[in-house]
């Protein structure tokens, strides 16, 4: 066997990824944020730099971790006792890193007034300290065209009067009767993704009356994610499928730009597209009330400050940073994101009143609701999200919701009701 | 080798030619997709897709996408980590293996077949039935760092060792060595060990000579495992000082993937081992063909 | 004069030691590991401590009881029977318990519950899987052994283009596949749809649940049936020409000359080939995680597809250890049965 060579490869290999070590004096500060769209990207970069610029004394060192297992990286970071000092957390996760032990108050390290202006949904709240917080917070929204609405004479809703069930429903089937669209909605059920499908239709659930969990203890789904309506919500939302209202796989996430749909239930961060493509035509607007008036998802990526960082003042001096009224402006323009304080809102061209992108300011402001504030979040989005697309598929409603019940209960009596456990326990 | 041909009419050898070139497109197209797509705009993917135009390199065509890639995505990094996780698996493992396997096929000792019967067994375990309490296996094991000087960490979480060390010893690699050590006659070693030699001098001058091709066999399967692993280092890598190539692919899935993007970087990750195989090849199918299936 | 004889025993020990404590130490103990979690709570990283358990993770897992229900009159005067979870959720015995099936004599019927039926949707799925791709990817691999061997011109070529999916990672094959299954747009439909003339009414190759496992096992068996074809290579020129010679004087045409001399040369190869491809179709995970995620409607789910969604994802460790040792002992008696089978056919 002539091996050498692979031998010498494999050495100039092993000495070429131990070489990196610069002499550097200044205190490091690890940092790591999940994966995102370019423009946020590069915007998160230009944060860092000019943070860094401003504190000598301080090297950030940021990486950058895929969204899709981002969970398992925290987890398993966790476990190694290498979490970064300062990471982004998406909002309904908070309560159950704060239960593993990953994330620390930020309320004793910063005052709590300089959290006052943030957006409830950009706070990450547990047990009573606030634990994440937020630059900007995204909102869903139907996207859709004057001229489309124009063509069956329908009414454009206003944040103040949105759709009810009744004219959403009958606007549906007066698109599919035009025959002019291969479906008149995207809802965006192609995403195999549970958080997506709580974030998106969970609120669709909440504007019939029901709920993923009982809020008020957070201890059981009982009666509300199986109540009577919770099963009008099913019967609804299969309803969309089976009158070919919508379809359960768009082929993209292109489909309205390819008028291939009249409308699609949407977030705000596909409209610079949209508006790129239909200009003064495109619509933003709310999503229908479906009886209990409208609810949109609230809660983003949001900041926070690891449980085994060694430099809390300076991760803390990181987040002060973060949320400064000029920050959060710069990042909502430049990703596009609603920002968090209305200070920054008025600092953009999009999102100050008036500014184009203002309704989705004021959705957010209007309806947004967080996700259930506890540990059992990836218990109850999961079950949820089962559930969800089995009743799209056309299994029984109500078996389906009552299965999603038992597992979210069987999961909180398991973990003894999440009661929070005394710190101390190292790991 | 080759079946008489006379035998057969024009036709029948037409017939049998248009079969194989219907393969060769069912096989072919799937490449020649993801090659022409990662050449095109996102829009141009979904509306070529649906007619012959998926395959051809028409519409804009540019190097966009793969400049998007290597200037983004730090796949420089993953693709060394993977070359380097790649090359010192497979250089262990055969050299760990095969020795096990010598000492199973010619060396006769108390226990063997029940190590055999162990080895046996142990094939039909996959990695994904052990993935977890591994997990919580390798978090604690003790590992030299370098970073900050010299010292002892308790995990091997987040390190390019864990993804090497766990696939060295592999059942499979022992077992093809194993049957391809046990063809070679027994005649070769008797006369080395009257010439005087070691058991570890008969394993390295008669029994690794003669095994170019299981060699190069077992060196192509472990190492095209080593390069594709997955689920494994998506579970114990989080960040990307140790992220290997396959797990770097996950950061275009997000909100309005970049087809073209992943189908760039799907091509960069495949045409190494593309290559690779391509030079191997020759060594690699006689060995298959000469050695697989004795047993 | 030969000192290395005396001490083979140790020789061997010394030789077999590294790859010894490789397999011990990353797949013996980890799966002893896995053993010890069934009978505990642990999960990842909870702050609680964990307990013992027994044997209640197995319990959740295979549990399964039956019912009877005899027929009650309805509101509207109809009869019917009581929905099944309103009667498991009154029962405190049949707590956590779901219907897996029914049968229905007159005016009882009996239903069978199980505790987590996804599990035993996950097992019959795999099964599935490796009763369909087994036949197909090893049919399929012979049939291009078979083209390759034939002596035509160029036959390197093919046999390198046959065999380049082998090279590809899995993750990038389920992707691309995943595009050529689309209903709309995939090339798959609209190819079937021009074979046809346009009578095909397209398929959600993926969405529906009863074709998803179909498209999983016609891309599964693309992507490996190379390796499988080298092996067939290996066997087919193994078998001695004369025996094809005197088979041809004797009259025999093609086709009884594959069925009275190729297949019987072949049958090491083919049990072979056989047993090499179940093992890695009971191990399905990574097509199902990348192209459906188990679904639609659990149609897709397999064993270890559940076990890394409970263990890992869902964080709950001791039950996914709780699959995968059941799930072990499962397929070691079927590998045990399948050998034994192919033992006794090769050696009569």
């Amino acid at each position: 066997m002539r091996r050498s060579p692979i031998m010498f490869s494999a050495m100039v290999l092993l000495t070429a990824s131990c070489g990196e070590k610069p002499v550097d004096t200044r205190a490091n500060l690890h940092l790591w944020q999940h994966q995102t769209g370019p423009e946020e990207h590069e915007a998160n970069k230009q944060l860092i730099a000019r943070f860094n610029a401003g504190h000598p004394d301080l090297k950030i060192h940021a990486q950058t971790i895929p969204q899709g297992s981002y969970p398992q990286s925290v987890m398993a970071a966790a476990m190694a006792g290498r979490l970064p000092c300062v990471l982004t957390v998406d909002s309904p996760m908070v309560p159950a890193f704060v239960w593993a032990g990953h994330i620390r108050p930020l309320d004793d390290l910063i005052d709590r007034n300089a959290f006052a202006e943030i957006a409830p949904a950009g706070l990450g709240r547990y047990n009573g300290h606030i634990y994440a917080v937020g630059q900007f917070d995204a909102a869903l929204a139907i996207f859709t065209r004057r001229s489309t609405l124009a063509q069956v004479g329908a009414r454009i809703p206003t944040v103040q009067h949105p759709w009810t069930r009744e004219e959403f429903d009958g606007l549906l089937g007066k698109l599919k009767a035009t025959g002019r669209w291969q479906v008149p909605l995207d809802l965006g059920t192609r995403e195999p993704n549970p958080n997506w499908w709580t974030y998106a239709y969970s609120p669709l659930l909440q504007s019939f009356g029901g709920d993923l969990i009982d809020r008020g203890a957070n201890q059981t789904a009982q009666g509300v994610l199986n109540g009577p309506a919770a099963q009008q919500w099913a019967v609804w939302f299969r309803s969309l499928f089976v009158n070919g209202f919508a379809r359960r796989q768009e082929p993209d996430d292109q489909s309205l730009l390819h008028g291939r749909v009249a409308m699609a239930y949407t977030g705000n961060w596909r409209a610079p597209d949209l508006e790129k493509a239909f200009g003064k035509d495109l619509l933003i607007l709310p999503p229908p009330d479906l009886g209990h008036g409208v609810v949109i998802g609230g809660g983003s990526w949001q900041w926070a400050i690891s449980s085994t960082c060694k430099s809390p003042k300076e991760a803390a001096n990181f987040i002060q940073h973060v949320i400064r009224t000029d920050e959060i402006a710069d990042m909502a323009s430049a990703a596009g994101m609603i920002p968090s304080t209305e200070a920054a809102a008025e600092r953009t061209s999009r999102f100050r009143r008036g500014g184009d992108w203002r309704v989705f300011f004021d959705l957010s402001r209007a309806y947004a609701q967080q996700r259930p504030s506890t540990p059992a979040f990836t218990t109850i989005s999961n079950a949820w999200y089962r559930a969800a697309r089995d009743i799209m598929d056309g299994t029984n409603p109500r078996d389906s919701l009552d299965d999603a019940v038992d597992e979210i209960d069987q999961s909180i009596q398991d973990n003894g009701g999440f009661a929070t456990v005394a710190k101390g326990k190292s790991r | 080798m080759k079946p008489p041909l006379n035998s057969k009419t024009a036709a029948q050898r037409i017939a049998t030619y248009a079969i194989v070139l219907l393969f060769v497109v069912i096989f072919v197209s799937p490449f020649l997709f993801m090659l022409m797509a990662s050449f095109k705009p996102n829009q141009q993917i979904f509306s070529d897709l649906s007619s012959i135009r998926a395959f051809l390199p028409v519409g804009s065509i540019s190097l966009q996408n793969y400049r998007d890639v290597i200037g983004s995505s730090g796949i420089g990094r993953f693709a060394l980590n993977s070359a380097f996780i790649t090359i010192v698996t497979v250089c262990a493992g055969l050299f760990v293996n095969s020795l096990a396997a010598f000492a199973l096929a010619r060396l006769e000792w108390r226990g063997k077949g029940m190590v055999l019967g162990l080895i046996v067994v142990l094939l039909i375990i996959p990695l994904e039935a052990i993935a977890v309490p591994m997990m919580l296996m390798v978090a604690y094991l003790p590992t030299l760092g370098f970073e900050g000087g010299l010292s002892i960490q308790w995990s091997w979480l987040d390190t390019r060792l864990v993804q090497i060390v766990p696939f060295v010893a592999n059942a499979f690699s022992i077992f093809f060595f194993y049957q391809a050590f046990s063809d070679i006659p027994r005649d070769f070693d008797e006369a080395a060990y009257v010439d005087g030699a070691t058991p570890f001098q008969v394993y390295r001058h008669v029994i690794v000579p003669l095994s170019g091709t299981t060699f190069a066999t077992v060196a192509i399967i472990q190492g095209l495992a080593a390069w594709n692993q997955y689920l494994w280092p998506v579970i114990v890598v989080p960040s990307e000082g140790a992220r290997p190539l396959m797990v770097g692919l996950q950061q275009f899935f997000r909100f309005q993937t970049e087809w073209g993007e992943v189908m760039a970087y799907a091509t960069l990750a495949t045409l190494p081992v593309f290559l690779a195989f391509i030079f191997f090849q020759r060594w690699f199918v006689q060995s298959v063909m000469g050695s697989g299936v004795k047993g | 004069m030969r000192p290395q004889w005396a001490n083979r025993g140790a020789l061997a020990f010394l030789f077999g030691t590294p790859a010894m404590l490789g397999l011990i130490g990353f797949l013996v103990v980890p799966f002893l590991m896995a053993i010890g979690l069934t009978l505990t709570n642990q999960k990842l990283l909870s702050p609680q401590d964990t307990r013992i358990v027994g044997l209640s993770n197995y319990e959740r897992l295979l549990g399964l009881t039956m019912i009877r229900q005899d027929s009650v009159l309805g509101v509207n005067g109809d009869t019917g029977f009581e929905r099944v979870r309103d009667v498991t959720r009154r029962t405190p015995r049949l707590h956590g318990y779901k219907p897996l099936g029914q049968a229905e004599f007159g005016s009882t019927r009996l239903v069978l519950l199980a505790r987590d039926p996804i599990f035993i949707q996950s097992l019959l799925n795999t099964i599935l899987f490796a009763v369909m791709v087994v036949p197909l990817q090893c049919s399929l691999a012979l049939a291009l052994a078979l083209l390759v061997n034939a002596g035509l011109p160029g036959q390197r070529l093919f046999r390198t283009v046959y065999f380049s999916p082998v090279v590809m990672s899995m993750v990038v094959v389920a992707v691309i596949w995943a595009f050529l299954f689309n209903r709309d747009l995939g090339l798959i439909n609209q190819f079937l749809s021009w074979a046809t003339f346009g009578k095909f009414q397209p398929v959600d190759w993926l969405g529906n649940p009863a074709t998803a496992m179909p498209a999983i096992v016609i891309m599964s068996a693309w992507q490996g049936a190379g390796l499988q074809m080298l092996i067939f290579l290996a066997g087919l020129q193994a078998i001695p020409k004369e025996l094809y010679d005197a088979a041809r004087i004797d009259g025999a045409t093609a086709f009884q000359r594959f069925l009275h001399v190729t297949l019987p040369g072949l049958s090491r190869t083919i049990a072979f080939v056989i047993i090499i491809t179940t093992i890695a179709a009971f191990g399905l995970f990574t097509q199902v995680d990348v192209m459906t995620q188990g679904g639609p409607a659990n149609a897709t789910s397999t064993v270890m597809f559940y076990a890394i969604e409970r263990g890992v994802r869902g964080q709950d460790i001791a039950y996914g250890s709780t699959i995968t040792v059941v799930y072990f002992v499962l397929i070691a008696t079927l590998a045990l049965l399948q050998q034994r089978f192919f033992a006794r056919r090769a050696g009569s």
